[in-house]
């Protein structure tokens, strides 16, 4: 067993942390404030060759394994203030970009691929609906065929990136009959006619990360808009969640490594009672239990991407990954904000917005209570 | 390459394998039949096809991604042992020559 990155792996997280310090911060308070997305961050991300990571060099990609993404990731949310810029990255790139790498006929490939890597296309992911959140897989989204079309008709809502994507991977059923065997999955371009995007909608955190609704009004697109084969949908979904459930939690633990750092150097600077508060023991502990689930989640995070990176199913292992950093990450929010005190409070010290951030973890992707379903079902309870 | 005889043989076989998962692991002991739908019946569900792939891959020795699901595969047991079936002779017929 071996823990240590290897010379590459290492090389490319300094040079991320370097590259996200000094190019995807500036006036992040600034946008936040706005709401503004930060189309400069994203565009240098591009050329810095993040988009591309996971897709193979001749789609303009990097070809990097699992490893070498969710190392790359828990560098940007280490070294990336802008919480939103990283989740837009995420959702781009784990569930839209992910799965036409991994389903995707050549000519969808062609289509969409250089552009995502170019950062000139964004993608979306369209699942959720107003009556089908946690239970996805009950969507009454439809995709009807009509000779070689399919013609689409539904509302999804919480879709992230809705207001800046030019594509849409939207889950439809084609056979409601069969239930979650019956759903398909399409490519659903911006300007497609019948397809309608509203948004963005206000959220607690993730603010410079645009959240809208779709409203697809008999929207008609190719037979070749299907991503894989018809009633393939819920593989394409899960396939995408352990991506998901891995790297844009690795982002997480980055953010949880900046966060106890600031904490380490608060603590040992703002002195009370005549002694630094880090003397204390009850904010020492509290620095503690914060690298304790840091290690941790690095450690449920470094299997995920073995078992990634020699093709092994990693179902259980990246709902516990899931579950575990998200709920450790509200944890050290909590803990960074108490160890802050009265200034943890103030936005202008950035530190409450990790809280805010985290709180939206244990929502998406599955909330903590469905990934606790998940491993309870996969233990055969 | 299997004889029809033998053929039979080995799909009764691995029907009979799946029917044992299927009603110990996923049925709570109820019984099931091999032409009854497992989709339409609600018998299978996106998670606990995992656990059936996971049970077929220790079971049979065939590789079988949950990416590769089709409806159509897992409809029946009588589908799912011939999906195994063919994956296994595919396994073991010799790499032709080029
Ligand atoms: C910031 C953000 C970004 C998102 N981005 C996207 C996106 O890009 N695309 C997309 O499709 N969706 C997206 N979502 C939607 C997200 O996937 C859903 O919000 C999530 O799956 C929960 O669904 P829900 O909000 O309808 O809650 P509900 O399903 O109504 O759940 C409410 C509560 O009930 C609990 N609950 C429900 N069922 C069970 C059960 N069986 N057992 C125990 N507890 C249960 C839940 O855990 C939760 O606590 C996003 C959400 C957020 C917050």
């Amino acid at each position: 067993m071996d823990f240590a990155l290897t010379k590459k792996q290492s090389e490319l997280k300094q040079s991320l942390i370097e590259f996200a310090e000094s190019e995807l911060g500036g006036d992040m308070r600034g946008r936040e404030h706005a709401g503004e997305f930060f189309w400069q961050g994203w565009k240098k991300s591009a050329a810095f060759g993040i988009q591309g990571l996971p897709v193979p060099e001749r789609y303009g990609g990097r070809g990097e394994d699992a490893v070498m993404c969710m190392v790359a990731m828990q560098a940007l949310g280490y070294g990336c203030r802008d919480s939103g810029l990283l989740f837009t990255l995420n959702s781009h790139m784990w569930t839209c970009e992910m799965p036409i790498v991994q389903f995707g006929s050549e000519e969808q490939k062609q289509a969409y691929l250089p552009g995502m890597v170019a950062g000139t296309i964004v993608g979306g992911h369209a699942v959720t609906e107003a009556e089908a959140g946690s239970d996805a897989f009950a969507l009454r989204t439809t995709a009807v065929r009509k000779g070689d079309r399919y013609i689409l008709d539904g509302t999804k809502t919480f879709v992230s990136n809705a207001p800046i994507a030019g594509v849409f991977l939207v889950f439809a059923a084609t056979n409601p009959k069969l239930g979650w065997a019956g759903i398909s999955a399409f490519l659903v371009a911006r300007d497609t006619p019948g397809l309608h995007i509203s948004g963005p909608v206000d959220k607690m955190g993730l603010k410079t990360s645009p959240t809208g609704t779709l409203s697809l009004d008999r929207c008609e697109v190719p037979e070749t808009a299907m991503l894989g084969r018809p009633g393939q949908g819920s593989a394409i979904f899960n396939a995408e969640m352990e991506w998901e459930r891995s790297c844009l939690f690795a982002s997480h633990l980055g953010a949880m490594q900046r966060q106890l750092q600031t904490c380490i150097h608060h603590s040992k600077h703002r002195t009370q009672f005549g002694k630094p508060i880090a003397e204390f023991q009850g904010i020492s502990h509290k620095l503690a239990d914060m690298k304790v689930r840091i290690e941790l989640a690095e450690l449920i995070l470094a299997k995920v991407a073995w078992l990634k990176s020699q093709g092994k199913r990693a179902h259980m292992e990246a709902a516990i990954a899931k579950l575990f950093v998200s709920e450790s990450y509200v944890a050290s929010s909590l803990d960074a904000i108490q160890i802050h005190g009265g200034k943890g409070y103030l936005p202008e010290f950035e530190v409450e917005r990790d809280l805010r951030d985290a709180v939206g973890s244990r929502l998406y992707s599955g909330t903590s209570e469905i990934q606790r379903n998940i491993i309870a079902r996969l233990l055969g309870v | 390459m299997a004889t029809g005889r033998t053929m039979n043989q080995g799909i009764e076989s691995i029907q009979g394998a799946l029917r044992s998962f299927i009603e110990s692991e996923l049925r709570h002991g109820a019984a099931i039949d091999d032409r009854e739908s497992l989709l339409d019946g609600g018998i299978l569900d996106s998670m606990s096809i995992t656990r059936l792939n996971e049970y077929i891959e220790s079971r049979f020795g065939v590789n079988i991604s949950d990416a590769d699901f089709e409806p159509e595969n897992y409809e029946t047991i009588t589908a799912i042992a011939q999906m195994i079936h063919d994956r296994l002779e595919r396994s073991d017929r010799p790499a032709q020559p080029s």
